[in-house]
Parts: structure tokens; sequence; C-alpha cells
């Protein structure tokens, strides 16, 4: 078992306070579980507002839920830990945006933006590495070319940075990559490109992703099995993707539904 | 930035006038015609002259040469209460917003308690109970400056905090100092440049006050605040004393914030795109 | 087919900054009543700005040439009065992003208001039932309520739905919508295409649905034309777009997307 979220809980606190002490909260996640195994790809899916996001940062390390726990490796990621644990933790996990504009600094070239996870990967590991060739490497791995190492973020194109994010998410060689949404931004073929380099990668490495969309295509594109959220709630689980047209819950046929009518008029034969 | 900056016309000019005055001020025994402080009674008073290009004041020192040197005191101690004072809120402001928590509790309720004095009440205080020199006037400053500063800086911090390139750098367990200086230092650091020329001008203005007031620089420097408090003595019967540094003081202070101005125009239009 | 707006070699420069970039480039198509063109593209192919061209929205930093016909004008020489009486009333724009759409500061009745009080003389007591009609046409439950609600509090899909409803309550010859479903969820996207559909059937207008996704343009409209850096690489019926198109990049799209749907069909047919 690569990953497992217990009984996740997240709370936050509303904007309008009508009680004068304590504190008027609304419920983003109730009581979520997911298991991820080495080499899979899970996908998450449902609308915005669901709490997929919020559910992805806590995956991370970047929100702490009020209730439940988080365990990678058996290790459980929100409890007080060494410095080398926490370093561990950090490393075997990393995410990719959708918004890729503001997941670069701007002020940072494309050699400096895959170049922190180098820094970060050499203090880990204590092995010095030759940081412009293995920039270079991954650039490739990528499908970029090697004359994009000098360029700023807005000197690309949505595809290209999206890959430069990608590039950087694999730099520290993690085992899991979170995806939020990674893909919704581009355009349509841009992203089956990314896709399919997501699909490339995952074979390489032997990388497993989470993978959060709204997108019910794309996830079976990529993914073993599937989670529905709706509403901050699991309402249903696939664990094998193949019997995706048999599940039962209301929201989950409806969305099943909404994309079989839009299809081609495809000539038979 | 710089490059959109020379663009600008009005940037050029207030930067050339700093950077005049700077020269001026830097090389003064070089472009100053005469001592500063040499008095010469019998000349007081003398009109505009090739010996005295802006004639002289009531005990015949050349003003010019005075303005000359006031550049000092006027401009560079400025300079260093606006480093301290942006420094220390700098400092103070990053540390509440990127940490926020209880640091961020601890810092901003001290600075609500520094901003609830009135400032210049709290200067004057200040040097009267530490004594009248320049040098507690610079600590006064910076004391009850830094506060406004750091709410400004914490401001900025909290709207870079939460985008995806700091989370991201979190997310893999860069070092804390790593997004601090690399990260959010260059992002608030235009920011920063233009609170800092703005401040410059609030600091010139402030030590010319207190020296007119006859609190800050002491005679016979020639700091043009102190200048001005000489000054009012004979407006009436040598009234160029009198306008020459106040004429100066506008003239600076009015580029500096020009110039800020500038500098935010340049940094707006990048920063919606 | 009555020929509803004629669009005959349309061209867009860029002139700020003396530099001159072409935006997009020699144009041409036209848009039958009761049909709808679809403008397939990707970013910076030039889809929106050719609309907001032909509705009169560029600034003079752009250099316009070529004819819009429309009802014997031709819009791209129409003075500014002229055309601001057109839009709205006789040519409608559904811009992609419901939530920026409107006036996050005024409630969803003012604006409907707002908009028939410009192009119609109904009364107040009208105003409100026209209000309402438009929220039952968009199959919107308790319109009431709704009418009563600010932006934010609604989704991007049930805004979508509004502007499409104001849009045909002044029932127009033309509607032009950019990208209106991209920004929204998938059930929503999915009603909110019928919606055109029915649109389209009832409603006696001409539509330009302009998107990136082939599976939305797939199921509106009757003919396509694909975009690729401002010019037309190809133009045809939906049926041949897809199975006989011969351009390389309107293959491509087609491939990638035909792939996604494959698997796609795959894995429903095998539970």
């Amino acid at each position: 078992m690569l990953l497992k979220a217990e009984g996740i809980s997240v709370k936050f606190k509303k904007e309008n306070q009508k009680k004068l002490f304590g504190k008027d909260e609304q419920e983003i996640l109730k009581d979520i579980d997911i298991e991820l195994n080495e080499g899979e790809c899970i996908g998450i899916i449902g609308e915005s507002g669901s709490g997929k996001s919020t559910f992805g940062k806590v995956l991370v390390g970047l929100l702490k839920p009020n209730a439940g726990k988080v365990l990678i490796n058996g290790m459980n990621m929100y409890v007080k830990a060494t410095k080398e644990e926490k370093r561990k933790l950090t490393q075997t996990i990393s995410i990719v945006f959708q918004d890729y504009i503001s997941s670069a600094n701007p002020r940072f070239k494309v050699k400096d933006i895959i170049g922190e996870s180098l820094i970060v990967k050499e203090r880990n590991s204590g092995i010095k590495i030759n940081k412009e060739e293995k920039i270079k490497e991954l650039l490739n791995q990528v499908g970029l070319d090697e004359t994009l190492i000098n360029r700023y973020p807005h000197e690309l194109s949505g595809g290209q940075l999206q890959r430069v994010c990608i590039a950087r998410a694999i730099a520290i060689e993690p085992k899991i990559i979170l995806l939020d949404e990674a893909i919704s931004s581009l355009d349509a073929s841009i992203q089956t490109q990314i896709m399919d380099l997501l699909l490339e990668l995952k074979d390489k490495y032997n990388l497993s992703y989470i993978f959060i969309t709204h997108d019910l295509t794309a996830v079976t594109y990529m993914c073993d099995k599937v989670v529905f959220f709706n509403d901050g709630n699991i309402v249903e689980k696939v664990d094998n993707i193949s019997k995706l047209s048999l599940v039962s819950n209301e929201y989950a046929r409806k969305l099943l539904n909404s994309v079989m009518t839009i299809d081609y008029k495809e000539k038979l034969g | 930035m710089i490059k959109q900056l020379m663009k600008n016309k009005m940037a050029i000019l207030s930067f050339g006038i700093i950077a005049l005055i700077s020269i001026l001020g830097i090389f003064a025994p070089v472009f100053a015609p005469n001592d500063p402080y040499e008095s010469n009674i019998i000349k007081k008073f003398a009109a505009f002259s090739y010996e005295y290009p802006l004639g002289t004041d009531h005990l015949g020192r050349c003003i010019l040469s005075r303005m000359i040197y006031g550049i000092r005191p006027t401009l560079f101690l400025s300079l260093l209460t606006m480093l301290g004072t942006i420094g220390l809120g700098a400092i103070m402001g990053l540390l509440a917003g990127y940490f926020r928590g209880i640091v961020d509790e601890i810092i901003m309720r001290i600075v609500d308690v520094m901003l609830s004095f009135p400032s210049q009440i709290m200067i004057l205080a200040v040097v009267a109970l530490l004594g009248v020199d320049i040098r507690n006037v610079i600590i006064a400053n910076i004391f009850i400056k830094w506060a406004w500063y750091a709410r400004m800086i914490r401001t900025s911090v909290l709207k870079y905090r939460d985008k995806n390139f700091i989370l991201f750098s979190r997310s893999i367990g860069s070092s804390e100092s790593f997004i601090l200086i690399k990260h959010m230092l260059p992002c608030i650091g235009s920011e920063m440049a233009i609170l800092a020329t703005l401040d410059i001008g609030w600091a010139i203005l402030n030590i010319s006050t207190l020296s007119f007031l006859g609190l800050g620089v002491q005679a016979p420097v020639s700091e043009w605040g102190a200048m001005l408090n000489e000054a009012k003595n004979v407006m009436t019967t040598n009234p160029y004393q009198m306008l020459v540094p106040g004429i100066a003081v506008v003239i600076l202070v009015a580029s500096f914030n020009l110039l800020g101005d500038c500098i935010r125009d340049a940094l707006d239009p990048k920063e919606a795109n | 087919m009555k020929e509803l707006l004629k669009v005959e070699n349309l061209t867009i420069t860029n002139i700020e900054n003396k530099k001159q970039t072409t935006i997009v480039e020699n144009i041409s198509f036209s848009v039958e009543l009761g049909k709808c063109i679809g403008i397939l593209g990707e970013s910076g192919s030039g889809k929106s700005m050719t609309c907001k061209a032909i509705m009169g929205l560029l600034d003079k930093n752009f250099n316009i040439t070529g004819s819009a016909i429309y009802k014997e004008k031709d819009l791209l020489t129409e003075g500014k009065e002229n055309m601001r009486k057109l839009r709205g009333k006789k040519i409608c724009m559904i811009l992609q992003n419901p939530m920026t759409s409107f006036d996050p500061l005024y409630r969803i009745d003012k604006q409907i208001t707002e908009t028939l009080i410009e192009h119609t003389d109904l009364s107040k007591v009208e105003i409100s039932k026209k209000s309402l009609e438009i929220l039952e046409m968009m199959q919107i439950r308790n319109p009431q309520d709704v009418l009563k609600k600010y932006p934010h509090q609604l989704s991007g899909g049930m805004l979508q739905r509004i502007m499409i409803g104001m849009a045909l309550i002044l029932e127009p010859d033309l509607i032009i919508a950019d990208e209106p479903t991209t920004a929204i969820d998938a059930i929503t996207q999915y009603e909110i295409v019928n919606e055109f559909l029915k649109i389209k059937e009832k409603n006696q207008v001409g539509i330009i649905f302009i998107s990136h996704d082939l599976s939305v343009v797939s199921k509106i409209a009757d003919e396509v034309i694909v975009l690729d850096k401002g010019k037309i690489v190809d133009k045809g019926s939906v049926d041949y777009i897809f199975n006989e198109a011969k351009n390389p990049y309107t293959k491509n799209l087609i491939d990638k997307k035909m792939a996604v749907m494959k698997k796609f069909q795959e894995i429903i047919k095998k539970g």
C-alpha cells in the first residue's frame, strides 16, 4: 500500500460567523478514505466545489485535516517527525497544478524552476548532481527542446509551461504525483498529448498518479480506478475501471450519461 | 522593469535630478566654490556674484556651498533612515505574513500598538528622552515607522503566499530560507521599491523638520532644514536665504515621489499580465 | 436557405507598437438562418478576435479589412452608434466565463431589467413577467428566488443559462457564442449544449459557436471551419471534417480526440 487516506475531514471557518463564541464551520470534506497501490493511477472526479482540490492539498502535506490521517509507505504525514522522516515524506509525493501560470515563479527561468527541485534532491540524498546536464535530460524527457532552458514562463505556451511543471515534479524522483486538474486549462489536443506523456513517464519511472479532474473521458484514458466526489463526500468507488458502466450512484450515472451522448457521427466500419 | 521605466520621461527626469544631487553631494569639495563654514561677517547678505553664486547668509557664509555640503546630511541620513525602517519593516512583515499563526499574531499586535501612537509626537518624545543628536533622530524614526511598512509588506506577502509556485516549493520540502529569499523577497521587492522611494521623501522632510525645530542636526552643519531654521529669522531682510533651501527640499522630495509613482506605473501592467 | 451573415476575406492586423502582426488572414464563411457554424481552433488561433471584429468590439489598435455583410449592411464599416444598436438586439454575444459577464454588485433581476429596458419598450410589469419567462425557458427551478440572488451565489452553469436566456428573449437574428461551455462542469455542459440544440430547432436564429472542444462542436454545428494561427485550414460539414479531412492540423485534432473517446467507449462496453 503506497498511500492510504483514512477518515479525512476538513472544515473551514465560515465567512459569516453567526455565533459569538465558538466557530461556525463549513464541512468541506466528510470522512474520506482512499487507497493507492504502487504503479496505480487513481482518478478523483467531481465538480468544482466538491472538495477534490482541497483533498489534493491534504494528500501532499499542504493542509492539515481536522480529523483522519494520511499514510505514505506507512509513515503518518501530519504527525511530529524528525527532519529525516519529514524529508522522506516530502520527497515521495509531488504535485502539478491546474493553473500553470501561477505555478511557476514569473521571475525564474526554466532552468531555475527545475533547478529548485534538483537543489532539494541534492540536499536530501547528499549526492551532488550536475544540474545543467540533468535539466537538459529532464526537458528531453517531457518532450521539450533544450533551448528553452533560459526562457521565462511568460515566453512559453500553456502546453510547454505545463511540461516544465511536470519536469520539475519528476525531478525530485517521487513515487506519487498528484495532478490537480493538470490538463483542464489546456486546449483539447494538447490535453491528449500531455496525457500520453504522463502515461509514458508512469511506465518509465514506475510512478503512481492521483489524477483529479472533472472530465470522465480523461479518467478512462489514464486511470485504473476512480472515486466520485460530490459535495465533500465520496459517493461511489470504482476499483476496476472496466466496471465503470456499472456505477449505481445517481450523481455518477448522471456524469456518465453526460459524456456518452456528446459523440461523433462516426462512420461505421 | 528598468526598460519600461526608461521609456517614461518623468522617470528619467526625476531619476536624473536625484542622480545629479547625489553626485553633487558625494563630490561636494569638488563642486562647492567656497568653504561652507567660513564666515565673513563683512560680506553678509551679499547679492549673487561670481564668488558667491547664491549670495551669502547672515553670517557671510556662501549659501551655494552650504547647500552642496548640506546634501550630505539631508540626503544620506534620510537614506540611512529609510534603509533601517524598510529593512526592519520588511523582515517583520515577511515573518508575520509567511509563518502566520502565533508569530503573525505577536508581530501584528506590536505593530498595532506602535501605529496607535501619533508618530510625530512620538519621535519628538524619543528625541527628548535620548537627547538631541542626529543619531537619536534616526533611531526614533526607525523605531516608530517600521510598523507601517511591516503591515504593508505583510499584505504583499499574504498575496503571494498561496500562489502555486510557493505551494509547490513547500510540498517538495524546499528550505524555508530558500522560499523566503529566492521566492518571496523578489516578489515583494518591487512593492518595496515603491515604498522605499516614498519613504525617502518622508524621511527628508522629517529630518528637515526636526532640524528646523532645532532638534536634529546642530549648527553649524548645513543641513537644509537647519538652514531654513537660521533663515527664518532673517526672512524679511534676506528672503533668498529661506527660498533656496526651501525650494531645494521641495524639488528633491517631489523627485522621489514622482519616481515612486513611475515605478508603480511600470509595475502595474506587468502584474496585470 | 436565407444567408444571414456573409464574411468575406476578413483580415485583422494588430498595428500597435509599430510592429504589424497579423491576427487572422482571409477568413470567409457564412451563417444561415436556423443553422450553426462551428469555429474550431486552439488558443491563439484568432477565433475570438474574428467575432469581436464582426461585432465592432475591437479598438483602433487593430486594422480590419474585408467585409461582413448582414442584411445588406457591412458591419465592418458601420458607425459606432449603429453597431451599438445592433448589438444585444439583433446580434447577441455569449461569452466564455459567465461569472465575469455579470456585474457582481447587482442582483440578477436588476441586470435583466437593464438589458430589457435598453432594447425594448416594455413596462416594468411586463419586464418582470419576461424575466420570469427567461428563467422558466431555461428550466431554472425557483425562478423567483434566483432573480433575487447575486451572481456569486449562483453556479457558473446557471449563470450561463441565464445569459443564454437573456440573449434569446430579445429574439436576435444571430447569436455568437464564444466558448460558452469551457468554464463549466461536465453535467451542466451537456445541459447547455441541449439548450443550444433547442434554440436551433425552435427559433429562427443563426449561431456561430466557437470552441476548442471537438465533441461539443460536433454536437451543435452543421458546418465547421478549422482555424490554425489565423488561417482557415479546413472547411466543411461535421461529417466531412471528422471523417474525410485531409489537412494535417485538422487530422491531428481529430485523431487526438478520437483516441480519448475510443478508450472511453471501450471501457464502457466492457462493463
